[in-house]
């Protein structure tokens, strides 16, 4: 069961959300392709899979203001977190967080603009014009210790 | 530098964490940190040795990577001081010490300290732009989660004049800047507009995303680290400071100006 699922691995007890909406009045996300935290908390409980396979989770910004005023002290964006885990497990890491996992590989760090390059494949007209002036960051590689940086690729595996 | 310089009464070590942006796109927030740091007396030791704290994406992929980044981190270093609120945030709720550099400076610098140390009030008018990552959740916020003050508090110490606007707790859009680079445009904009209307001549972000946002996504407002704006404080060259690294840089006229 996802609700199960999710509460092991966020803690978030979902059963405790009554649907009274104060998430998703909060949320400055509401509304963009369909996110709707309430709606997604129904979801988990009654076990719907596109609230996992629907990808509506990668939406949330992470502000975790809608945790702050939840009555039932519940986290949605942790929520969130445990539905993006469920789904890479099934499928693997999307093309978003393969371009970050693998700067993190190569060099211990992420370096923005490889990853904006990476994610995004050709970037729009108006990203390169100001785009341009990042282009020289794309050559850092940073100074992360060589021994941490065995140690960082036995955590983030191929 | 005179001898009379204010001294803690204890000298302070830190280990500065850069987070990935401070070693590329926003170095000059990294670089200005440590001025100030150094400049109240507080010895730190960047830590570019360090790997990623994970950010979002790790975590989204599998929380246990982020786990185990951080769980280096804090092996490493131990406690870490930083001022990307995206960091600070990862790496608390994976389980390591952090402290926010805003954060340190107003409660263990001590405002009076910061304002002995200032040799020009700069006397403009700053939205001091909060973001989410360091405000909520709130087991890790640093101030009221959707009422803070402590940035206020430390541009006054400065001389500039704090504005009030709506957004100054919201988000920069920077979660959605590859998955939906259209919203977090827009969310970018809104916080630079809500500062406008606020009545401010310039943006101070307190952390490495939000500085990258707003500033790459906008250009009706200046947009500053608030440690730029404490540098020329305390009185280094507006040609040490980075600034013209900003696509909206803040003009050297407004800072020697009175605020009108």
């Amino acid at each position: 069961m996802i609700a199960q699922e999710v509460k092991r691995i966020s803690g978030q007890d979902v059963e405790l959300c009554y649907q009274c909406g104060e998430c998703v009045s909060s949320c400055q996300a509401a509304g963009i392709g369909g996110f709707n935290p309430m709606a997604m908390m129904h979801m988990v409980q009654l076990g719907m899979e596109e609230v996992v396979e629907g990808r509506v989770f990668e939406t949330c910004l992470h502000c975790y203001l809608c945790s702050v005023r939840c009555p039932q002290g519940l986290s949605f964006p942790e929520v969130a977190t445990a539905l993006s885990n469920i789904w890479t497990r099934r499928h693997g890491p999307d093309r978003i967080e393969r371009a970050f996992l693998s700067q993190i590989r190569e060099k211990g760090f992420v370096n923005p603009v490889r990853v904006a390059l990476a994610a995004s494949g050709l970037p729009s007209a108006w990203m390169l014009g100001r785009g341009l002036r990042l282009a020289k960051h794309a050559f850092e590689s940073g100074r992360v210790n060589p021994r941490l940086l065995q140690e960082v690729r036995r955590i983030v595996r191929e | 530098m005179s001898g009379s310089e204010p001294q803690l009464d204890v000298q302070l070590e830190v280990n500065y964490y850069p987070g990935c942006t401070g070693r590329t796109t926003e170095r000059s927030y990294v670089e200005t940190a440590l001025m100030v740091l150094r400049d109240l007396g507080v010895e730190a030791k960047l830590r570019e040795d360090l790997p990623c704290c994970g950010t979002l994406e790790a975590e989204l992929a599998d929380i246990s990577i982020q786990r185990g980044l951080v769980s280096i981190i804090s092996r490493e270093a131990g406690e870490v001081v930083t001022g990307c609120s995206g960091c600070y945030s990862n790496i608390i709720r994976g389980g390591g010490r952090a402290r926010h550099l805003l954060e340190f400076l107003v409660r263990e610098v001590g405002l009076d300290r910061i304002r002995a140390r200032v040799k020009r009030r700069l006397g403009i008018r700053v939205a001091p732009y909060y973001g989410c990552q360091a405000l909520r959740p709130a087991t890790l916020a640093i101030d009221d989660p959707e009422d803070p003050r402590i940035f206020e508090d430390l541009l006054s110490a400065i001389g500039a004049q704090p504005v009030d606007f709506d957004m100054k707790s919201k988000c920069c859009g920077g979660p959605l800047s590859l998955r939906r680079p259209d919203a977090a445009r827009e969310m970018a904009a809104r916080v630079v507009d809500s500062a406008k209307r606020g009545g401010a001549q310039v943006v101070a972000t307190m952390c490495n995303l939000c500085h990258f946002m707003l500033d790459f996504n906008t250009s009706s407002l200046p947009i500053v680290h608030f440690t730029q704006l404490m540098a020329y404080a305390f009185g280094h060259e507006y040609g040490e400071l980075g600034f013209e690294e900003s696509f909206n840089p803040l003009p050297k006229e407004l800072l020697s100006g009175d605020g009108r």
